[in-house]
């Protein structure tokens, strides 16, 4: 039977919400409209906030939003979350500037802070209404949207003069939203114009900064009527709300916020230069691959090509006829564990490089345990140095990786976010355990990272263990002065 | 042949028993249809209600719009549909209920002025450039005003607003010229709203029109 409840919060967008993963950038709105769409989905983020520990603060807000959560008695909404942040950025020690007190630039004003919830929100609530559509009952049932006004402005768009200049048709007279309009602004739900009206290239609104545009469905026998459908046809929804090929300018983006986009996303983007571009494919066949999110994705195949390589490893030693195989030993396969598991992360993209000094048999073993793994992942042995990386992720050379190993400029492309030189200058020195740290463990992972943004590097090293190994873990940092 | 009926279930508020003579093969791809309509009849009134101007004049906060994009069809299976309003606050127009202030605060603040509305007592102050003063004895903020609706104090001292939310004394000289912007009050009861939904005949209504459009569009 069909019911009404107020009391259940929206299962995918919480879904979406909890997948969202802080990404800081200090990139001004106008960059961040160019976001592939498909990053933006997944990636907390707003203009010019670099602290990733911000925007946990904010999702964690943003997600007791869309679960309905009480805490302390209340439940979050846009005053609640403004004054709660307020003084998260506060804490942060957040400096303005020159943005203009309470100006949409000011992060602490209501202003800005307000644009971050209500579009955050609108953002996941439309992504959760747009899955539902994407069932194939319901597009049948409804299978075209009109572009309506939601919401009173006091500065209203010319949105037929923006559909009209992206392709879109105008059908019967007008609403009374666009009196003057050539007619109403309606498309099939999976016509690819809700995109190409949108400044953020997402099919559902908000369509722009602060836009009060919303979806109105239109059912099967008006869309009928209108031409837009025919009543024989049996509707195919969408696999993906989005394309591959969008690119990104990241120029002026830290470090740690690259590290942030490799961690999260794998070999789904490509880094060239100031650029990345995304890299998924969209097809239909794919649809239940494609309701697998990134992350789940990246974890399992780290995980696949990690038992993989170890299971060659194993067989290796267990066809030994005397010949000698590397990583020899409990501590040998101990170190040949560790370095597997960052080779895995490397394979799917999410470590930019693998680095490390080893003898001949154990580089040897490590070739043939890596084998397996796909063509694009390149290893190279060189003077006791062993390499591996993307080749389609990254354009630079064998020789050239070397050369930076060698002038200790390595830190920054393996994902530890200092290269040696830095040393001299206070920094923050991660040690990362298999959880539960016992008394006398040795680090799995040990490495030097910047203060400001440590823990976004300790985060994507501790996940290439836990998603290799299927462990938890523990990390402990130390300020070097 | 297949015929439809649906009645509200007397038994649970806001639910609707959709009964059909013959056989159904596709009972989800029926729900589906449902609960997009059900979907499209609650969107369309609180759409209407946000469209209503409000008695102060003022700039919209589109409450009801916003309760219109929380709404959403949830789940759909092979038993049913369900919508959901997710905005917490729409459910206290729904059954009524008492707003207190919250996060340690001794005072809700009501707008009393169309420029004040949907907008945070510090919100208002940035914006007009000015500190707002308490009253004595009035649970009135005012700020100093020339125009509009105003008082004059009679006394030369009134209690401002600190940046923790506590009031202290302040010099303000006798015979100022003062525009009250919000009432302080220590709770307020909502009333319960007699058209928060859609009246249930509206709906049925809708809902067998889908209904039946579901079951021609299949059978042919």
């Amino acid at each position: 039977m069909p019911e009404i409840s107020t009391s259940r919060p929206l299962a995918e967008a919480v879904a979406t919400i909890s997948r969202k993963i802080p990404v800081g950038a200090a990139l001004t709105s106008r960059e961040w409209e160019l976001v592939p769409a498909e990053i933006k989905q997944r990636a907390m983020l707003s203009a010019r906030v670099a602290s990733e520990a911000l925007l946990a603060e904010m999702q964690t807000r943003l997600k007791n939003r869309i679960e309905l959560t009480k805490k302390d008695g209340r439940t979050m909404d846009r005053g609640v979350f403004i004054e709660e942040m307020r003084k998260e950025v506060q804490l942060s020690g957040y400096k303005r500037g020159d943005a203009k007190r309470g100006s949409l630039q000011d992060l602490k004003s209501s202003r800005r802070l307000g644009l971050i919830f209500d579009m955050n929100v609108a953002q996941v609530q439309g992504y959760a209404k747009w899955k539902m559509d994407m069932d194939a009952g319901v597009l049948n049932a409804s299978p075209c949207y009109e572009l309506i006004r939601g919401a009173a402005k006091v500065e209203i768009r010319n949105w037929p003069q923006v559909w009209q200049d992206a392709g879109g048709k105008f059908y019967g007279e007008p609403g009374p939203d666009y009196p003057d309009a050539p007619g109403r602004m309606l498309a099939r739900k999976t016509d690819p114009i809700w995109r190409w009206i949108s400044r953020f290239k997402t099919p559902w609104p908000p369509f722009d900064w602060g836009s009060g545009m919303e979806l109105k469905n239109i059912r099967r026998r008006e869309s009928d009527q209108l031409g837009l459908t025919d009543s024989r046809e049996v509707l195919v929804p969408l696999a993906q709300p989005f394309n591959q090929g969008h690119t990104l300018s990241i120029k002026g983006v830290p470090e740690s916020g690259r590290e942030s986009l490799r961690s999260a996303f794998g070999d789904s983007i490509r880094f060239d230069g100031d650029r990345v571009q995304m890299q998924r494919e969209a097809s239909p066949e794919t649809y239940e691959q494609s309701k697998q999110t990134i992350e789940t994705s990246l974890r399992g195949r780290a995980r696949e090509q990690y038992l993989q390589a170890s299971g060659e490893l194993d067989r290796l030693r267990r066809n030994d006829d005397g010949a000698e195989v590397g990583f020899q030993g409990e501590v040998g396969s101990s170190i040949a564990a560790i370095y597997l598991a960052q080779a895995s992360a490397v394979s799917v993209g999410r470590k930019g490089l693998f680095h490390d000094t080893m003898a001949l048999a154990d580089a040897e073993a490590f070739f043939a345990a890596t084998r397996g793994f796909p063509p694009q992942v390149a290893t190279h042995y060189q003077d006791g140095h062993m390499l591996m990386w993307r080749r389609d992720l990254t354009d630079l050379r064998a020789d050239e990786l070397l050369s930076e190993m060698h002038a200790s400029r390595g830190g920054l492309r393996m994902g530890y976010g200092l290269d040696e030189p830095a040393f001299n200058s206070p920094h923050v020195l991660v040690r990362i355990f298999q959880a539960p740290k016992q008394e006398g463990d040795v680090p799995l992972v040990g490495f030097h990272a910047p203060i400001e943004s440590w823990q976004t590097f300790a985060d994507a090293r501790a996940r290439d263990i836990s998603d290799a190994w299927e462990v938890e873990t523990e990390t402990e940092w130390e300020l070097i002065r | 042949m297949i015929s439809l009926t649906i009645t509200a279930d007397t038994a649970k508020a806001n639910q609707f028993l959709v009964e059909f003579t013959g056989s159904l093969q596709d009972r989800r791809d029926l729900n589906a249809a449902l609960g997009s309509r059900l979907e499209d009849e609650l969107q369309a009134h609180f759409r209407l209600k946000n469209a209503v101007p409000n008695k102060m004049g003022a700039v919209k906060t589109n409450f009801w719009g916003a309760v219109a994009a929380a709404t959403k069809l949830e789940e759909v299976s092979d038993s049913g549909a369900t919508v959901t309003v997710a905005d917490k606050r729409f459910r206290i127009h729904l059954f009524g209920g008492k707003i207190v202030p919250t996060a340690g605060r001794k005072w809700l603040t009501i707008p009393l002025i169309k420029e004040a509305r949907g907008l945070r007592v510090e919100d208002y102050e940035s914006k007009v450039g000015k500190k707002l003063f308490r009253l004595p004895g009035t649970g009135v903020l005012v700020e100093r005003s020339r125009e509009g609706d105003r008082s004059t104090l009679g006394t030369n001292t009134a209690t401002i607003r600190g940046k923790s939310g506590a009031f202290r004394p302040v010099q303000v000289r006798a015979r100022s010229q003062v525009r009250p912007v919000y009432a302080l009050k220590r709770s307020v009861t909502l009333p319960k709203d007699p058209h928060a939904l859609p009246p249930t005949a509206d709906l049925l209504a809708a809902l067998l029109d889908e209904g039946n459009a579901f079951l021609n569009r299949t059978r042919d």
